[in-house]
């Protein structure tokens, strides 16, 4: 049970988005991606989740190349929260999060109990409940980023894959979305996010990848990974480590401009 | 708008569109320079169930009714499922409520078909050839469409509607050109001219077993392409990693919106905002999820078009108004209104 890239690149009109990276999604890991804009996250949760095929190299579940795991069975094992939340139409929040039961259902299935309970299980999880009947267009970005989370929650998959899923959260929900993470991981589930928060990162994350111009710089432990030099190359940034006064004592990054 | 229209049952909604629409119907077959009461229609047709209507013993108003009457509403019955429909899908593919199933060039296609079979005399020879020569169109300007935009495999929307633009102009030019050259004969131009217009004058029996098999196969393909199409309202990707293969849906979607569309100009003409304003109202009753859409829309496109040309045939009767003229002049301020809806929601 695990999702890798190996030595995967992606090339659009010549240019290369990534190359040479690997990365390992693993049950029971929370695997953040960071990097500065531009230098691949994206493009390597799309390689993960099988929306764009590898160049160069392999994307493979269990071994499996991806291009050759039938898209229904990718869409149960593998689940995608996408960065853009734009909803075309007045949706209600729970037919959006129903349609995570898509690869579960026949043609002209209509949803069982399980997938009743599915959807119901994964609003609570998302907190988004309470705004079930709301009209999805209406909500607010960092709402319809929980509806999106959610969703992936519906499908059941094993591993999730979420771009940047605190960019439009409250400290609140951001905080409650990476633990929300984190204790899908400790169950079990493998899951990579990508983050711009590296306090959020070194906090919640197991392991991270480094990445910079579309190359993988380190991945490992997330502690092991995202230490104060290696952060500081990678972004252009100084980086003091001062001693929160939280409950728990941990450290954070301050940053400035050198 | 956060808060969601309390939207009625679905069931309630069917059951009252469908007595509304056998309502309109029976008021529409009644209607005509022989009026015949709602009531006595409903006798006379359930009395011609089995019974012959035609022949020297046949009662005179039941042959107006069968010969006449019955198979113009059920053509305009079908002609307004298949426009809502493919209006429809072709909203749900474009993530846009303003697109039409005319976007991408079929029933400009269509109704090229259908002028050259006009000019050159094909109609005039036997019935079934403006209908095939329309879906002919139809079909060209699909592969036309494809071969434009498909790039390994992949079609992207923005690409469709881009080229559909160019295409409905290269056609209408086409078809403007055509129309040019027969001007010298008279009646000729003045038959393509109307039947541009749109209308359901003389429609037959022919007519009705002509749409009614494509129509049904369209609905058919609609309804069992409906979740697929909802998947697309969050991104082509998103879409994708919930379990559909987006492309092969795309290319599913736009050969049934074809298909229907180009069946509805064939037997109809062309009648502008049907596959628009329908769906957008529908949508706005039962949501926006297709696979309650697709039905309601077909329902309620097909009550719009019945009454659309009632309203053709009696308004400055003994003259028939062209049914795409009513549908226009109901259908434009409809549209301009949803515009300025539309500006509201977008903030421009």
């Amino acid at each position: 049970m695990s999702l890798t890239v190996e030595g995967g690149g992606v090339s659009i009109g010549g240019r290369w988005l990534v190359r040479q990276a690997s990365v390992r999604v693993e049950p029971g890991r929370l695997v953040a991606l960071i990097g500065p804009n531009g230098s691949g996250k994206s493009t390597l949760l799309r390689l993960l989740s099988g929306v764009w095929a590898p160049t160069e190299g392999t994307a493979a579940l269990d071994g499996m190349p991806l291009p050759r795991v039938p898209r229904r069975v990718l869409a149960r094992a593998v689940a995608l929260v996408p960065q853009d939340t734009h909803i075309a139409f007045a949706f209600t929040v729970r037919e959006i999060v129903a349609m995570g039961r898509h690869a579960h259902l026949g043609r002209f299935q209509r949803e069982g109990a399980a997938d009743r309970e599915a959807i119901a299980q994964s609003m609570a999880r998302a907190d988004v409940s309470t705004i079930a009947d709301r009209d999805a267009t209406g909500l607010s970005g960092g709402e319809r980023q929980r509806v999106l989370i959610a969703r992936s929650l519906a499908t059941e998959a094993r591993h999730l894959l979420l771009d940047e899923p605190t960019a439009s959260l409250d400290v609140a929900h951001a905080l409650d979305v990476l633990a929300l993470c984190r204790r899908l991981a400790d169950e079990g589930h493998a899951v990579a996010v990508a983050l711009h928060d590296l306090n959020l990162a070194r906090r919640f994350a197991t392991d991270a990848v480094l990445l910079r111009d579309g190359g993988v710089v380190a991945s490992g432990p997330a502690d092991r990974v995202l230490t104060p030099s290696a952060v500081g190359d990678v972004f252009g940034v100084s980086v003091t480590v001062a001693t929160a006064p939280s409950p728990d004592g941990s450290s954070v990054y301050v940053f400035s401009r050198p | 708008m956060s808060l969601a229209l309390p939207r009625p049952p679905f069931a309630a909604v069917l059951i009252a569109l469908l007595v509304l629409l056998v309502l309109v119907a029976v008021v529409a077959i009644g209607v005509g320079s022989v009026s015949i009461p709602p009531l006595r229609v409903a006798r006379l047709l359930v009395a011609a169930i089995g019974a012959p209507w035609s022949g020297p013993d046949a009662d005179p108003e039941l042959v107006i009714l069968m010969a006449i009457r019955v198979p113009r509403v059920l053509v305009a019955a079908l002609v307004g499922a298949a426009l809502a429909v493919a209006g429809a899908q072709m909203q749900g593919l474009f993530q846009n409520p303003m697109a039409s199933p005319d976007v991408i060039g079929t029933s400009t296609g269509a109704a090229l078909g259908a002028v050259l079979a006009i000019v050159f005399g094909l109609a005039a020879a036997h019935v079934a050839w403006l209908p095939a020569m329309a879906c002919l169109g139809a079909g060209l300007s699909l592969a036309v469409i494809y071969a434009l935009t498909t790039r390994r495999g992949r079609t992207p929307v923005a690409m469709l509607l881009l080229a559909g633009v160019a295409l409905n102009a290269l056609l209408s030019a086409m078809t403007a050109f055509v129309i040019s050259l027969s001007w010298v004969r008279y009646e000729v131009a003045q038959e393509v001219v109307f039947w541009l217009m749109g209308g359901l004058d003389d429609r037959t029996w022919t007519h009705v077993w002509l749409a009614a098999p494509p129509v049904a196969i369209g609905l058919a393909a609609a309804i069992a392409l409906a979740r697929d199409l909802d998947l697309f309202s969050t991104g082509e990707e998103a879409a994708a990693t919930l379990g559909v293969d987006v492309e092969r849906a795309k290319q599913r979607v736009l050969a049934v919106a074809a298909l229907l569309s180009g069946t509805a100009v064939a037997v109809c003409g062309v009648i502008a905002f049907v596959g628009l304003i329908v769906p957008h109202g529908v949508r706005l009753v039962v949501g926006p999820s297709h696979r309650r859409l697709i039905p309601t829309a077909a329902i309620a496109g097909a009550i719009f078009v019945v009454a659309a040309d009632l309203v053709a045939r009696t308004v400055l009767a003994p003259i028939e108004i062209r049914l795409g003229i009513v549908t226009g002049i109901c259908g434009a301020p409809f549209f301009l209104w949803l515009l300025s809806r539309y500006r509201r929601e977008v903030g421009a």
